[in-house]
This record gives C-alpha cells, structure tokens and sequence, in this order.
C-alpha cells in the first residue's frame, strides 16, 4: 500500500499554494496535514495541527499521548482506497465520531465479521493450522505515530461492535515486534453494544516504539467492527538516552543471540586436544596434577565412569518409566511431532541427535505456514527451511517480510529450490515481492492449484508479467486488492479452465469487468465462487455473461453497477444457476422490486443475502424472501431506506421466525 | 449382544462386546479373515498387549463406541491439539510409561481415534516448552557435539523470545 494513495481524496480541498509546494517536498507530512485540514473543514471544530497532546515534562522525557500520524499497512478494509469512506486511513488523528456508536464511514471496518466468510463456498483452509493460536488474527492493521515513547498505553476508540482486537503488538528500536497484550478467550466473551475506549493493561516494558501493529479476530462479532482512531501513550526518550538505548540493545542482544565464537564454538581443528579440552582452557581451568594423574584419570575414565554416570544417575533422579519416549518406534514419533506447531518442532529437534532427526524429516514439511511467525520470520529461516522441505506442497508466506526481513532474493532462492511441487502459494501481504518475485513464480511453480497474492504493491502493479500466465493449472485465483494488467488476467482465465474461484475485489480502475464476464462465461465454466466486491465497468451485459457459469454457488457484486439498471441480468442469473447460495447485491441500487421477487421465486438455495443499501425494497418483499427461501441464514437490509427504525421489532420477530440472522444498522 | 474372548499377553481374558472389540482394525480383521465371528468360544490372543493397558484400551473403546468415522476430509482440522474432550484428559492422567503403552497398543491394535488421542497427549506435553524442559519431562539426554549444538542453535534462532 503506497503511501501517497491515502492522500488523494483530500487534494480539492486544498487552496494554499504554498503548502502545495512544501508537500511536493515531503509527501508524508503533507499526507497527514492534508487530512487533518480536510477534517477541520468538515467539522468546522479545532482540531491540533499535530496530533499529540503533551503534559508533566521532566529531564526523563515527558508523558506524551498521540494518535495516528499514518497507515502503514493493512490486511483489508472496507471502502475503496481512493475513497474516503471506511477506509483504514481514517484511523489517523483523533477520533472523529467516539463516543457516538453506529455505523459511520468516517471510521476503519474491515471485510469480515462472524464465521459467515467461513461458511461461504469460497472459504479456505488454513495451511499447518497447529501453528495458529488459540485466538487467529484474520486482519490487521500497522499504524506509526510521530515520536517515540516507551508504551504505558495504547487506547483503541471501537464505535461500532467492539471486541475484534486480540493483540497489540510495537515495533522497537531493535527491530523487533513485541507482543504488548493478547486477548484471552474471557476478554472476547461479552463485548458491549455500545462505543468504548478500549485500553488493555500492556504488559511492562522498556522497549522505544512509534509503530503498533493491531490484529483483529472477527468471530465472535454480529456486524462490521469499526475503529474511530488509535492512541499511543507513553514516556518520550532523550535523544541521547535513545542512542543509549540502541546501543545497550545491540550490545545485549548480541550477548544473548550470538555468543562470540571464543566462548562457545567449534574446537580448533589444530590438532589441540577435543571440545572438553578446549573448553576447560576457555574457562581458564588449571587443575593442579599429581605425577600419575593423568594415568589414574585415564583408568577411571576407562573403567569406571560409565558405573559412576550410572550410578549417579540412579541417585539423583526418580525410577524412569517403564518405557521412554525414545522407546517408540520412528513412525509414532514421526506422528506425535507431527502435531506440534513449528516453533515446538524447531525445539524439540534440540533435544537430542535422536530428535533433531526426526523433526527434520521432510514429512513434517509438505505444508509450511509461517503466517502466524510474520514478526519473526527471516531470511534466515527460509534457508533452513529450504533444507528440510524437500517435500513441499503448500507453502503461506502472508504477512512476512515487512521491514526488510525476507529479502527477495532469499524468496527467489527458496522457490527456485522447492517451488517446483508447490500445489498451493499464498503470498497476501508480502512486502518483499517485487517483478522478478512474481516472474519466478510464473516460472518454477507450474503445479499451482491455487495461487494467492491479496494486497500486493499497487505502485508500479506487480502482475504485468506474462510469466504468470504459464501456469494451467489453477482452481483458486485470489486477487483481493491487488492491481494487474487486464490482458495477463484474461490470458490466465483462458489458460486455466479448471478455475473454481476467482476473487477480484477492489481490483482497480483499469479492468473492464464486462470483458472479463465475458471471457469466463467462455472458458471458466466450471467457476463456483466469484468475488468482483467494488470492480468498476460492469453492466447488465456483464451480468448476463455471468449468467452462463451455472456451476455458481456465490457471487459477490458489492457496490458494482451502481445506479446502473440490471436488466434482466439477475433473473438470467438466479434461472441459470441454481446453486447459488451466497449473492452479495450490497448498494447494486438498479435492484428492482422485480428482480427482489426474482430472488423470492428461484432462490431456492440462497443462504447468504446482502442487499444492504438497496432503497426502494418494501417490507412485502423481504417477507417474501423469507418465505419463499428456506435455507437463508444471513440477510443484510442495513441502509436499505424503506425499512426503518420503528421496524425494528418487526425485523427482530421475523428474525426469530423464519431462524434467519437479520442485519439492519443505520447512521443514529 | 454377540461378545468375543480376548486374551491378554498375561493370558487374562476379557469377555468383550464384538461391536467393541471391532472398533480395533486389528482384531475386525482377525475375526472376518478367521471367520470366528459367530464362534461364542473363540478366544483371540493379542501377545503385545497385558491386562492392564487392555483394561483401559477396552474402557476407553467403550466410551468412544458411538463417536462417526472420522473422514479423510477432517486431515487438516485433525492437526490441532486444543480439542480433547474432558473425558479422555481424565481418562489419560496417567504415569508416562501407561501413556506410551497405550501408544503401542492402539497402533498394534489398529484404533485411529486412540493413536491420535495419545499422540496429542504427548504433543502437548512438548508444546511451548524449551529444549532443557523437554529433557527433564521424557528423561532424554543431550547428546549433541558442541559443533552440532552450535549448528541447531544457530537455525533454532528465531524462535527465542526477543
């Protein structure tokens, strides 16, 4: 994510000819400026043209709390990234609607919530699921601030269904992420309904950060969780207590990472006795020998201290069992390792020689998820996996590499070794990808089934390269907010026949929707999930060209066509394919209350509805779709204009009824 | 209900209820190979498994009795440890040798559901702890060069805490 993106909206309020200049010079400053200029306009109130307010200032530094200067990273958001409306930026500066609650677009919700992304056609398996934790992160959002403090507190201004967020973790002077609070299963239990400031107890520390990463768990939510803004209150640093800082860090880290090679090492190969002898004279140890010591040591070494060990042994500890661990056969150990997740693999192979064999057998490595290790996933560590994965068929690198940990190079070299056999690659939110990244996986990984790059670099766009379009086998393409070229991305739907689902949400301006209909309805017929969630330029025409994959089971059309009217597309569409059991119509405002009958009458299978924002549907409608559509489980009215408050009992009876889970909030 | 003999390698025998002592791929086998399944008196001996861990084997067998089929489908759902039940956490407090045996015991008897019980039990017992900690909980000794430590700590580097 570039960025220079956030700050287009805000360009026409922009008149002062000299600040224009100054924000040439530093696009950053002049991005958060920007924001905070366009703010006071809509809200006529004063707001801090930086964003922290100061207090109890001291030669130790001061108490400093700041809200967000920037958006660095995000794993998905709601709005469109050139508009303004539900995007991430709008976490930056101060909150804008807290303590109101509701549903407001000047806040950051994110794509999901509850399990019903989960229950959907196109839900994904995770890779080595033993490696998440109990609470998984499903999205993410990476926020810097502009000074450093050591974190006392970090508030997060939820104004709509609070109680997503599960870890808040810093980014130090060192380099390194640091858990500051994680959620346990008690604090998600009974979120309010109501806007909070949510400020956790953070665990104690010393480190120096102005980058927090949020991670987000939306399962237990109802609707869309919505974040107003984020603070981060904290002790500022000196400068020259920072630099000390930094350096105690490095010097400590260093001692306590890597020893220097004179105190644990390989013995010198001079021929100067073993590592016993060698370690002794590191430690300085002199023992005083009598004349026939050595001789005498040299016996009991010889003769008795294998009975002394022993002995000792017997002495020291409890009766071992029976049978130990190592007593099993290779197969079953091979089992039990098989179920740890791979930071306790990597540990056990500590153990013994015995078990370093076992853990690093290749079996152990056919599916490698280093997700949930995003922040401390290396370089390093893919050339150790490199190793062991000789038998690698899913490999999920998502959210690695940020911060220049996983160099490109390194990814290329790791491919070049195990791509070959790859049947699943998910690289969401890598930000070491880069052209010729993308050019080796056309290349090398020839078996992908399925192939995941969401939010890849928008700035140049990645995928212009035709090599993507040698691979032939692919049955999921997920492309969610990321940008191509229109012609490769048609040229790999002609490639891969087999395709089952497609994800092309928020794919830009430049893809021409109904020639991409067009071109599935020809090749992909065997599609059974697509998602063109905000994709510009599709018609009626489109619509009907979509009409021909009968195999559909879900559809998302989310803010697509607009005001445009859908002809008698939906109707081809509903007639034509009859499994289908997710259809998003989220703002398709050209619904018709006779294409709402059309859902009514050949929805037969539909468990999921989203017609959120559509105005003219009546209540006679909706009690018609509920009657006439018995797996329906989810529909979403919110917005939908007809339908108001006072009808809230109403919906709340018919909720109950016909057992369907339906959504309706409103601005308050 | 039809019930089988099985005899234990201290020549115990258990009088066992077949659709029970079928839940073992082994002895389902035996008994539809040998034909002794409409046999009342045929005795099947299992010589690697003694009386007390067939105790509990049999206990356990019998809570199970009615759990499905676990389906090829569930492999990667199969992979987390966080879903034993309360019973069979009750049911495997017991002494590490016990555990082990009835590790071999339900591979040599063949019962997926127990196999992949245990080895949970034991996967947990690794999980989170360090290297030294893993040692002292299954009595392993450290038989690395200096030169091989030097090498696993070097690749094991990402994942201490920092």
């Amino acid at each position: 994510m570039s960025l220079l993106a956030y700050g287009e909206p805000a360009q026409s309020s922009d008149t002062d000819s000299s600040t224009a200049a100054e924000a040439e010079a530093d696009a950053l400053v002049d991005f958060t400026a920007m924001l905070q200029r366009q703010r006071q306009g809509e809200h006529g109130g004063w707001f801090g043209y930086d964003s922290k307010m100061q207090s109890t200032e001291s030669n130790q530094g001061y108490y400093l709390e700041q809200y967000v200067l920037g958006v660095l990273d995000f794993s998905s958001q709601y709005g469109i990234d050139y508009s303004i409306s539900y995007t991430a930026a709008n976490v930056v500066g101060r909150p804008t609607k807290f303590p109101a609650y509701g549903d407001y677009p000047e806040t950051f919700p994110m794509r999901t919530y509850g399990d019903w992304w989960q229950r959907a056609p196109s839900a994904t398996r995770e890779i080595q699921p033993q490696n998440l934790p109990k609470l998984e992160t499903h999205d993410y959002v990476v926020v810097y601030f502009e000074e450093f403090v050591v974190p006392t507190e970090v508030a997060i201004f939820e104004t709509f269904n609070p109680g997503a967020v599960v870890r808040i973790w810093a980014y130090g002077l060192t380099k390194h992420w640091t858990c500051l609070w994680e959620a346990t299963e008690s604090d998600l239990a009974r979120p309010p309904s109501d806007s909070r400031r949510f400020a956790p107890a953070l665990k104690k520390t010393t480190m120096v950060t102005k980058t927090l990463r949020i991670d987000f768990n939306h399962s237990r939510l109802n609707y869309y969780t919505e974040i107003d803004a984020i603070m981060l209150c904290g002790r500022t640093v000196s400068k020259t207590q920072n630099l000390l800082a930094k350096q105690q860090r490095t010097q400590q880290s260093r001692t306590l990472v890597s020893p220097p090679p004179e105190v644990i090492g390989s013995p010198p190969s001079d021929g100067t006795g073993g590592p016993i002898s060698y370690k002794l004279r590191t430690l300085k140890f002199q023992p005083n020998c009598g004349k026939d010591g050595a001789t005498k040591l040299h016996e009991f070494i010889n003769n008795d201290l294998s009975q002394f060990l022993a002995a000792n042994c017997m002495d020291g500890g409890e009766t071992p069992p029976q049978i130990c661990l190592t007593d099993l056969p290779f197969e079953i150990l091979l089992r039990i390792l098989s179920y740890l997740d791979l930071k306790s693999l990597f540990r056990v192979g500590q153990v013994s020689r015995t078990f370093y064999d076992i853990s690093t057998h290749p079996l152990l490595y056919a599916e490698l998820s280093l997700k949930p290790y995003w922040h401390v996933a290396s370089s390093e560590l893919l050339c150790t996996l490199a190793r062991r994965a000789t038998m690698l068929r899913k490999l999920d690198l998502s959210w690695c590499g940020g911060f220049g940990n996983v160099s490109p190079t390194e990814f290329k070299k790791f491919l070049t070794q195990r791509g070959d056999n790859l049947t699943h690659l998910r690289l969401n939110s890598c930000k070491f990808l880069n052209a010729s990244c993308i050019e080796n996986v056309g290349i090398v990984c020839d078996n992908l089934i399925e192939l995941s790059l969401r939010n890849c670099a928008t700035d140049p766009p990645l995928l212009n390269f035709s090599c993507l379009a040698n691979l032939k086998n692919l049955e999921r393409l997920d492309l969610f907010q990321t940008y191509f070229e229109t012609e490769l991305l048609l040229s790999m739907l002609e490639g891969n026949r087999k395709l089952k689902h497609l994800n092309l949400a928020f794919c830009g301006v430049s893809v021409n929707m109904d020639n991409v209909a067009a071109h599935l309805a020809t090749y992909n017929t065997q599609l059974i999930s697509l998602d063109l969630w905000k994709a510009h330029f599709l018609s009626a025409r489109g619509l009907q060209s979509l009409a021909r994959l009968h195999q559909l089971e879900e559809l998302d059309l989310g803010w697509c066509l607009r005001e445009a009217s859908l002809g008698d597309g939906l109707f081809q569409l509903l007639s034509n394919c009859p499994k289908l059991k997710k259809l998003f119509l989220s703002a398709v405002r050209g619904t018709t209350e006779r294409d709402l009958m059309h859902i009514a009458a050949l929805g037969k299978n539909l468990e999921q509805l989203d017609l959120m924002g559509i105005l003219n549907i009546t209540h006679e409608r909706v009690y018609d779709i509920l009657v006439h559509c018995p797996k329906l489980q989810l529909l979403d009215l919110s917005f939908c204009d007809n339908i108001m408050d006072r009808d809230f009992q109403l919906l709340a009876d018919w909720s109950r009824q016909f057992n369907v889970d339906i959504k309706s909030s409103r601005h308050h | 209900m039809p019930s089988i003999k099985l005899q234990s390698s201290d020549e115990e025998i258990f009088d066992t209820d077949i659709q029970i002592a079928k839940c073992s791929g082994t002895i389902k086998t035996m008994l539809e190979d040998c034909g002794m399944e409409d046999d009342e008196n045929a005795i099947v001996p299992l010589p690697n498994v003694n009386s007390t861990i067939l105790r509990k084997v049999l206990t356990w067998a019998h809570y199970h009795k009615d759990d499905p089929q676990p389906s090829e489908d569930d492999e990667s759902k199969e992979k987390r440890t966080d879903d034993i039940i309360s019973w069979d956490a009750d049911f495997l407090k017991v002494d590490q040798g016990t555990l082990f045996e009835l590790i071999l015991a339900a591979n040599y008897l063949d019962i997926k559901g127990l196999l992949e019980l245990t080895c949970k039990t034991v996967a947990n017992m690794i999980k989170g702890k360090t290297p030294e900690e893993i040692r002292k909980t299954f009595n392993i000794k450290k038989d690395f060069t200096p030169a091989e430590e030097e090498q696993v700590r070097k690749e094991n580097e990402w994942c201490e805490e920092k």
